[in-house]
């Protein structure tokens, strides 16, 4: 095998695939990217078990082959390169990679040993890259980090709406739901991404260009871009719990809060916390009083301005689940609707009414 | 493709399943031997035996990853492997089944979680585990439907495929459709349910989305497919004929079709006749209105199944006022549960009777002389004769049946039903009402007049 690369688009390509393998200790073809060099194109795959990627680039071929070479050391010597053209050779069991003045030379694996990338073999259809990652990124830190329910680990993407796609995620103490605008597209059938898949899919589309064409079958999805960028990620069996029945029907009352005043407050609240992360939160007609007691170290208490409606409540709260869902909001004012004591606690936009996001107070 | 000799017993199942689980244990020791480590740690981790069937085993896998690689690298040893420990072992086939762990969440938290519940329903067939054959009370009014729904659960797609079934609502179509759905899944057939309106939909969207082709093979690769309530497919030909289509393919396949409707298909209007002569090819059996014992029979059967516990007299007291409509006297047995439950206690006859009067249906007010004159023109005898105190044989049936209507229908009290026949006395009303209850309990034909004077009265 012998090929020649414009350098940047190299390392462009390496990053984008070397971030899938990992260092799996048992199977060491895992921790590789595999080069097929065939006719004036170059393939370069890498998997971890759970993703799948193929990228393809253009490359100046001397003579085709396959070779299985560790990851991170190709790409870290492409990108220690600073020369516009580099080549990349086999000689026996090793890959030669020459640059200008500069000849590095790594051992590889047998490339017999690379698994397969599973194929979706569908027509599939368009979806607008930028909005389905808003709705990814927007529900993906509520999923559950345990491996025990994999439906809760998941993102939950289905169509509620036409031309549009929801996105739910819940890890059974808070939930968040975004809904997106996806003009045109249908889903038949509700998916459940690992929520780790689904932020490796939104990377990818992030550093890939246009709107991918999107397929799934019974156990993958697959995202495949115009620029040669082929994705795929297994899918979580299972269902997703019916959320919508938890949704409060009644509140007893709503406080109007700005964002960035809750974010500075929790800020603040967050040094006292106990091993719990308590905060206590007092609703009165014109406040909103977080207070956090450590035992140990101390108390703080902070208040908010709010605009009230409804009974004054008392309510405990993880502030961890209070505060996360703040970087995913864009609104400058939310609302919190309290269903009482006891109950779910929900957030919304005052404008941005595209999430909804549900969080359970503390028992004591 | 199905073969009869598979029906068997649960016993002969679970042996052979024991004898899966080791054949699989014993071949991935020979396997262990064979490869590195690695590989054995990364591919066959999780792996398992699904089925073995006429020498082909179906070996579950963790994901397609496994799926793939298995097939590519190591079908070859595999299945040497599986010849030397089971000699008739001919092929392997794989799919991929990810093992839910039942390890239960030990987190230790103060959290209260979110009350998520899981969706009752399963959404890979539609299918409601709640509708069993072991739930479905049996009468003489719905005896021939069952056992043609047992025989379709036993042999699908061989001895009456198409099955349809139809009846009014209420009578226990959907129950019955599921039951055989959910008897097929047990035995490990692909299954889904539908309801036509839902397919439908399904297939407007798919034209719209131009996946028209998806739409096909998604039902086309079911072993059973169950359609409820097909008179809403009426006058949507482009989804007739997607129907016809799948029709066709299933049958030629042998494999079985489920219908409801709320009536025969040839009365079905609105639907193709080449739909409707295929509905008639397999086997279509009415589901009537359920008899008053089978009411009984029902009532008790749901109130166990709620364990609430029923007098005698207040089942029967339901089964007489609450016709027809099983469905209504689930409604009916429901806020009897929801009442007795508030009070603490069984309810008695009178409370439920209250209950029943609220919740069923409000009848017109008659004057009893529109009863007396409906009932007596229904016997063909003179209104008049039912007030003069004669005892003649023929009078007295009608005028007993007029007294346990205005009873119970009207709720009139016993004194003044005395009175308005003629000046009787309060306990000769009440006798009369107790006979015709009685009787009816005997005489279905007794029962069926009733039910037609109920109707003159409406």
């Amino acid at each position: 095998m012998k090929v020649t690369f414009h350098t940047n688009t190299l390392k462009e390509k390496l990053e984008l695939v070397s971030k899938v393998s990992t260092k799996h200790v048992t199977l060491p073809v895992l921790q590789c990217v595999l080069l097929e060099v065939t006719k004036n194109k170059v393939v370069l795959k890498a998997t971890n078990l759970e993703i799948g990627i193929e990228v393809e680039l253009e490359a100046n071929t001397e003579e085709e082959g396959v070779v299985a070479v560790s990851a991170s050391l190709l790409t870290q010597t492409v990108f220690l390169c600073n020369q516009a053209e580099v080549t990349l050779k086999t000689e026996g069991e090793v890959l030669v990679v020459e640059s200008k003045n500069s000849t590095t030379e790594i051992n590889t694996i047998p490339a017999g040993d690379f698994p397969l990338i599973p194929k979706v073999s569908n027509e599939g259809q368009r979806i607008q890259k930028e909005t389905f990652v808003q709705g990814i990124k927007a529900v993906a830190f509520s999923a559950s980090q345990s491996s025990i329910k994999p439906e809760l680990g998941s993102v939950f993407i289905f169509q509620k709406k036409e031309h549009s796609l929801t996105f739910v995620a819940t890890d059974s103490f808070r939930l968040m739901e975004k809904t997106v605008v996806q003009k045109g597209v249908v889903f038949e059938d509700s998916v459940l991404i690992p929520h780790k898949n689904a932020l490796e899919l939104v990377r990818v589309m992030d550093s890939s260009s246009g709107d991918p064409l999107y397929k799934t079958n019974e156990n993958q999805l697959a995202l495949l871009f115009d620029d040669g960028v082929y994705i795929t990620s297994r899918l979580t069996n299972g269902s997703f719990p019916d959320y919508a029945q938890i949704i409060p029907k009644e509140y007893v009352s709503h406080s109007t809060v700005l964002k960035e005043d809750l974010a500075q407050t929790y800020k603040k609240t967050n040094i006292f916390l106990n091993k719990f992360f308590q905060v206590g939160v007092i609703v009165s007609k014109d406040d909103l009083t977080v207070s956090a007691n450590s035992g140990e170290l101390g108390t703080a208490t902070e208040s908010v301005s709010a605009n009230t409606e409804g009974e004054d409540l008392t309510l405990s709260f993880n502030q961890r689940y209070l505060s996360e869902p703040l970087s995913h909001i864009n609104d400058e004012s939310i609302v919190l609707h309290f269903a009482g004591v006891g109950r779910p606690m929900v957030i919304e936009g005052v404008n941005d009414k595209t999430f909804r996001y549900l969080v359970m107070p503390m028992n004591k | 493709m199905y073969s009869p000799t598979h029906t068997n017993n649960a016993g002969v199942i679970k042996t052979e399943q024991v004898d899966v689980k080791k054949m699989w244990d014993d071949a991935l020791v020979a396997i262990e031997l064979s490869i590195t480590p690695a590989n054995f740690k990364t591919w066959f981790k999780d792996t398992h035996i699904v089925s073995l069937e006429g020498g082909t085993v179906t070996l579950g896998t963790p994901s397609v990853f496994v799926k793939d690689w298995l097939a590519d690298k190591y079908q070859l040893m595999i299945l040497k492997v599986l010849r030397e420990l089971t000699p008739h072992v001919r092929s392997i086939e794989y799919a991929v089944v990810q093992k839910n762990s039942k390890r239960q969440d030990k987190q230790q938290t103060v959290n209260a979680s979110l009350p998520l519940e899981e969706y009752y329903i399963n959404k890979n067939d539609n299918l409601n585990p709640k509708y069993t054959f072991e739930t479905f009370v049996i009468g003489p009014f719905n005896a021939l439907a069952h056992t043609a729904a047992k025989t379709v659960a036993e042999k699908p797609g061989v001895t009456y495929n198409p099955l349809f079934i139809y009846g009014k609502t209420g009578h226990g179509k959907t129950h019955l459709i599921q039951a055989v759905g959910n008897r097929l899944k047990k035995n490990g057939k692909k299954v889904f349910y539908v309801t036509s309106e839902r397919f439908a939909v399904d297939y407007f969207n798919s034209l719209q989305s131009g996946t028209a082709n998806n739409f096909k093979d998604k039902y086309r690769q079911y072993d059973i497919l169950i359609m409820d309530d097909i008179q809403f497919l009426a006058n949507k030909e482009k989804t007739q004929e997607e129907l016809f289509h799948l029709f066709n393919a299933m049958h030629d396949n042998n494999k079985q079709i489920v219908f409801s409707s709320d009536i025969h298909p040839s009365l079905l209007s609105g639907l193709e006749e080449r739909l409707q002569s295929r509905f008639a090819q397999g086997m279509i059996v009415d589901i009537p209105a359920p008899d008053l014992e089978s009411r009984e029979a029902i009532l008790r059967a749901k109130s166990a199944q709620n364990s609430i516990v029923l007098e005698d007299d207040v089942v029967t007291h339901l089964a007489t006022t609450i016709e027809g409509n099983i469905r209504e006297l689930e409604g009916a047995l429901n806020s009897i549960m929801c009442q007795s439950q508030l009070l603490g206690r069984t309810l008695n006859i009178d409370e439920v009777k209250q209950i029943i009067k609220n919740n069923t249906r409000p009848r017109k007010t008659l004057a009893v002389s529109d009863v007396v004159d409906k009932v007596a023109r229904y016997f063909d005898i003179e209104p008049a004769t039912i007030y003069e105190k004669t005892r003649k044989k023929e009078v007295v049936k009608p005028r007993q049946l007029i007294m346990y209507i205005l009873r119970e229908d009207f709720q009139v009290s016993y004194p003044s039903i005395g009175q308005k026949m003629g000046g009787r006395d309060h306990t000769t009303v009440i006798h009369s009402c107790e006979k015709v209850k009685n009787d009816m309990k005997n005489s279905p034909e007794l029962e069926e007049e009733i039910a037609q004077i109920r109707l003159l009265l409406k």
